[in-house]
């Protein structure tokens, strides 16, 4: 007795490809709401604090789809590592990181969204 | 493993590597630790700082189960000199299962070379 499995890939994955897209430009929101969130501790006051001074950090934010089943996520800024990680100054000053990625990223918000849109996509494949 | 454990264990693997922590009265002390130094202690060269509090990650298992993971944070900074790069060749030895990022010097705000290597407990 034999099997054939007729396995149409391209089609499943062309199907996935929108809803994955789809589950990272909701991860980006939380990244940006993570960003404007006072739940920051900071050395000076006031503290907790959000990650907005000048603004320019939250605006160089960059989503972009790279092909379909890839997503980037970018803050084109040169000091945007040593906020999120934080960072020692020559002055002397330790300031601590402020890893707006980390919460969302934790609370699997790409898996979840991506899952929840990736079946209602399958389901039309049937 | 605590982060004093680890402070002790990297001040060794690293000894070579390390500056040193100067208190305003003059003592030197090699620079890994955990936490901070006193706001008016001084560093230079390669320094190690273990944060005091572990790093926690819950995730829900089946059944009503979870699995915490915890994880303790080392920054390695360029105070001058040192090498953050080497040491953390050397800790990626001996914590095969550590992560590394790194903060990048940047002259025209004044920030210092930084890698940052986190180590599953």
């Amino acid at each position: 007795m034999s099997f054939d499995l007729d396995w149409n890939g391209d089609k499943i994955v062309a199907a996935l490809s929108e809803p994955f897209h789809q589950a990272n430009e909701v991860l980006g929101r939380e990244f940006a709401k993570e960003i404007t969130a006072s739940k920051w501790d900071w050395p000076n006051e006031p503290s907790p604090r959000d990650i907005v001074d000048t603004g320019e950090l939250r605006r160089s934010y960059a989503g972009e789809r790279d092909s379909p089943t890839e997503y980037s996520h970018a803050w084109n800024v040169e000091y945007a590592m040593a906020v999120h990680e934080g960072y020692a100054t020559r002055s002397g000053s330790r300031m601590p990181g402020r890893p707006w990625t980390k919460q969302p990223l934790e609370n699997g918000t790409l898996e979840k969204t991506f899952e929840k849109l990736a079946q209602a996509e399958l389901r039309k494949l049937q | 493993m605590t982060p004093a454990e680890l402070a002790a264990a990297l001040r060794t693997l690293l000894s070579d590597l390390l500056g040193t922590h100067r208190s305003p009265q003059g003592t030197t002390v090699p620079a890994c630790r955990v936490g901070d130094p006193p706001a008016d202690w001084t560093a230079e060269g390669l320094e190690v700082i273990v944060e005091r509090e572990p790093d926690q990650a819950n995730r829900p298992l089946q059944g009503g189960e979870h699995n915490l993971s915890e994880t303790l944070t080392v920054h390695l900074t360029a105070h001058g000199s040192g090498s953050p790069a080497a040491a953390v060749r050397r800790i990626a030895r001996n914590y095969p299962d550590a992560s590394v990022t790194r903060v990048p010097a940047n002259e025209r705000l004044g920030i210092l070379e930084r890698r940052t290597v986190r180590i599953p407990k």
